[in-house]
């Protein structure tokens, strides 16, 4: 599994995983090796899934009570510090949760949370 | 720390007795009958709760403290149901994005539900029923808090608000399927016009204990994937094959792609672009400031007038003596001096009501997040930190929304740093006696006295953060809410709410302090000094036929000759300033104030005190000034001026001159020298002088430890900064 490192390190960093079945999600990463990269590296406008939230407990409890969690469709709307994301739903890839989810995420959090991007 | 974990197993159905804990806060009297029921309103950030709660409660509810926290609770006294329904108070949690996080409001919203607190020292108990409002715009993700709150098998009612929104954006929520698999009452409302309301009455009325089906999982996780499980199956064509954001009759069945560009999307790209935001935060929080500032000034001014009113009704209306002073100086000058705050309080919490409802806030917060992040200070300090440059009342006051309460502590305590409206009389007097004539560098001084309190303020914050409030800074995970109209009604309740909370709480004590300075100013009553006796009885003879009168006194020599008319006196070689018998009178008006103000309590511990600001350069007048201005900071101008001159008006003529060329008690060194005054402007950027400011703290904090310890910091950094600047310059 991925190194906890420096969280620096980890921003720019493009880093492979393997992926089980069970992480959640439909897509590509079921099974195979797919390249992941963290929240705070993904470009403006794009999208992507969320793989995995290397936080403690608490930051992550709390990033996925709103709604950022592992499985979940990402797009950045703005990066930078902080960074805008749009979150949609874990379900499915179209991801209609509802409604308009915008949460601002500190660089120190997005750096932690790694993005498989479509 | 503990997580409650625990607690979120099932628990058996709670009846209205046995309370679990008695009087946690033990301060107020267990006033709450057996059979009054609580109701919990709870809900995420930004879903409209306190809406919603002010739309329930209208005007009548109290605001108190979770017992040992400074997180607020407002609590309302509500007849539930209309016919024969018993009484209950309906208690508004802290917003929250989920009640099983090691956080202090889920932790309070934890015990709130399980019976073991109660706001304001109530007895606690568990609640008959719990209130989940959910944002229908956001239902997928709302859902996770319903079913945390249903896991715990409490009477539960859900409620829909802003689902007319929801319906516009294409989101049609069907509430009875909705309510079929959640097992509990769902109601549709839209807290913003009143809809719905009475139905949400009706509901907590009938509330059962819930039975989910599917039932609650266990994990976060897994309880997001219940809840889009749950948005599937009660929102049509939430998981048709069709794809999102087709227009037209198909269309509007189905809701919008998540991920796609709407309307805030596109504000958000202006307000959140780094210069374009910037210009645009910085225009509404110069608007916010104006407001606090300038046109605060008007109704302040009205209500000193008033107060100014009543003081001249009672001096009519009372025969002379203690009582008529203490009524007409001490108290009715002390309500006014604590109604005063309000104007400024009203305007600050009624458009930071606005804005935060409208969704700016929270990009006002994401923008200054970066700028205040390496101080160890949130984005939400900028707007408490801003307003505390017009009053540090307010801006205190402000700090509440705050989440982090480490954070929140440290804005309090340096809120007080920034150069409040008070101060600016005395840096006025201050700058002008050090650059006569030469406006230019008067106000640049100015300037460098805003920058020095900033300076000051942030690097404590710094400070306080890196040692006694040290803790991991919770980095930014916010929320960006859409852009909405905000609701007037709303902001009304909200301003009237805090200014009664300000008077209630803080206002009492406020008021105390104006009277005992006002006190301490004002008593012991001293006999007329010789000059004056002599002055008067003077202008008397003169008035009498005497050609003149010579009157000299030993304390200022001076020496005067009482004239009938000063133009064509006589003899204009013979010793003494030629005065009229009026001027005669007027000179020993300001003898007597000028030697009362020495005598009186205030003057003597100023005498008292004085070696202790020596090294400051401060002689007893000043000392006796920096004193006074305690009770705010602008009091120090008109005491510097009835110490040494007995006027009380600066603006009249001569006065500055004679503040200017004031002299010390042995006649001869000038009071305000240079390095005088640059010490005193540095001690009055940097000094806790306002008992006021401390009050609040006291009160905001939660502990009057908080307040001592702003005022031995505060005091300590001018103390230090004004002796290193006295020693420098001479």
């Amino acid at each position: 599994m991925l190194h906890r490192g420096d969280r620096s390190i980890l921003d720019n960093m493009v880093s492979i995983v393997e992926h089980q079945g069970a992480m959640g999600g439909s897509g590509a990463g079921v099974g195979t090796v797919a390249q992941v990269v963290s929240l705070a590296a993904v470009a403006a406008g794009k999208t992507g899934v969320v793989r995995a939230v290397e936080l403690g407990a608490d930051d992550a409890k709390l990033l996925c009570a709103m709604g950022l969690c592992v499985g979940a469709k990402i797009k950045m709307v703005r990066r930078g510090e902080p960074c805008v994301v749009a979150v949609g739903g874990v379900n499915h890839q179209r991801c209609k949760c509802g409604g308009r989810c915008r949460i601002g995420v500190a660089r120190a959090l997005a750096a932690c949370v790694l993005v498989e991007p479509d | 720390m503990h997580s409650g974990e625990d607690e979120s197993t099932a628990r058996p159905p709670v009846c209205a007795t046995a309370p679990q804990s008695e009087d946690r806060a033990g301060g107020a009297a267990p006033e709450k009958k057996p059979d009054v029921r609580v109701i919990a309103l709870l809900g995420n950030p930004n879903t409209g709760k306190t809406t919603l709660f002010n739309r329930i409660s209208g005007l009548r509810h109290k605001t108190s403290n979770f017992p040992g926290t400074t997180l607020e609770a407002r609590v309302a006294r509500v007849r539930a149901g209309v016919e024969g329904g018993r009484d209950a108070d309906l208690i508004d949690m802290p917003g929250l994005y989920s009640i099983e996080l090691d956080q202090l409001e889920s932790r309070v919203c934890r015990e709130v539900l399980g019976g073991q607190a109660a706001p304001g020292g109530g007895r606690a108990r568990s609640p008959e029923c719990a209130v989940v409002v959910v944002d229908a715009t956001n239902l997928a993700r709302n859902l996770m808090l319903v079913g945390e709150v249903l896991r715990r098998r409490l009477p539960t009612v859900v409620v829909l608000n802003m689902s007319d929104l929801a319906e516009k954006r294409g989101v049609r929520v069907n509430s009875l399927l909705l309510g079929e698999a959640l097992g509990c009452e769902v109601v549709r409302a839209v807290a913003r016009s009143g809809e719905g309301i009475d139905e949400v009455r009706h509901a907590i009325r009938r509330a059962r204990i819930p039975t989910p089906n599917p039932p609650i999982p266990g994990s976060s996780e897994e309880l997001r994937h219940w809840a889009e499980d749950m948005f599937e199956r009660v929102v049509p064509g939430a998981s048709g094959g069709v794809g999102g954001g087709v227009a037209g009759e198909a269309g509007a069945l189905h809701p919008p792609d998540n991920l796609e560009d709407t309307h805030s999307d596109w504000a958000d790209r202006v307000l959140l672009h780094p210069v374009a935001g910037a210009i645009c935060f910085a225009l509404v929080m110069t608007g916010l400031f104006y407001a606090i500032f300038s046109l605060a000034q008007f109704p302040m001014a009205a209500i000193e007038w008033l107060f100014a009113r009543g003081t001249t009704l009672i001096e009519a209306m009372l025969p002379a003596g203690a009582l008529r002073e203490l009524l007409a100086e001490g108290v009715i000058g002390g309500v006014g001096s604590t109604l005063v705050f309000l104007p400024q309080i009203c305007l600050l919490f009624f458009l930071i009501s606005l804005l935060e409802d409208s969704g700016y806030l929270a990009r006002g917060a994401f923008l200054m997040d970066r700028l205040l992040r390496p101080f160890g200070l949130p984005g939400q300090a900028f707007v408490p930190l801003l307003s505390s440059h017009a009053c540090a009342l307010p801006g205190i006051m402000a700090t509440r929304g705050i989440p982090d309460l480490k954070e929140r502590l440290a804005t309090i305590l340096v809120a007080p740093f920034m150069t409040c409206s008070a101060r600016l009389p005395v840096y006025v007097l201050l700058t002008s006696l050090l650059f006569v004539g030469r406006p230019a560098l008067a106000a640049l001084a100015f300037v460098g006295c805003y920058a020095l309190g900033i300076v000051a303020g942030v690097f404590s914050a710094l400070i306080a953060r890196r040692t006694i409030l040290r803790g991991v800074s919770r980095p930014m995970a916010m929320e960006l809410p859409s852009y909405k109209w905000p609701s007037l009604r709303s902001a009304f309740i909200t301003t009237i709410d805090r200014a009664w909370t300000f008077i209630r709480k803080a206002g009492t004590n406020i008021l105390m302090i104006c009277i005992a300075l006002w006190w301490l100013g004002a008593y012991p009553h001293s006999g007329a000094p010789q000059l004056s006796t002599d002055l008067v009885a003077a202008a008397a003879r003169v008035e009498n036929g005497e050609s003149s009168v010579f009157v000299s006194s030993a304390e200022n020599n001076h020496a005067y000759r009482i004239v009938h008319d000063e133009v064509d006196a006589p003899d204009a070689d013979q010793p003494g300033i030629a005065i009229s018998p009026d001027g005669a009178r007027e000179l020993a008006a300001q003898a007597e104030s000028k030697h009362h103000a020495q005598q009186s309590f205030l003057g003597r511990i100023g005498r008292a005190l004085q070696p202790a600001f020596a090294p400051l350069g401060f002689d007893r007048q000043l000392t006796i000034g920096v004193l006074a201005s305690f009770a705010a900071r602008e009091v120090f101008v008109s005491t510097m001026s009835v110490v040494i001159t007995g006027a009380e008006d600066t603006e009249s003529e001569g006065v500055m001159d004679q503040l200017a060329s004031a002299t010390r008690d042995d006649g001869r060194t000038p009071v305000f020298t240079r390095p005088v005054c640059w010490s005193l402007l540095v001690f009055f950027v940097l000094a806790m002088q306002c008992l006021p400011t401390l009050a609040v703290t006291a009160r905001e904090s939660g502990h009057v430890k908080w307040a001592i310890l702003q005022l031995v910091w505060m005091s300590a950094l001018a103390y230090i900064s004004a002796a290193f600047v006295f020693h420098v310059l001479s």
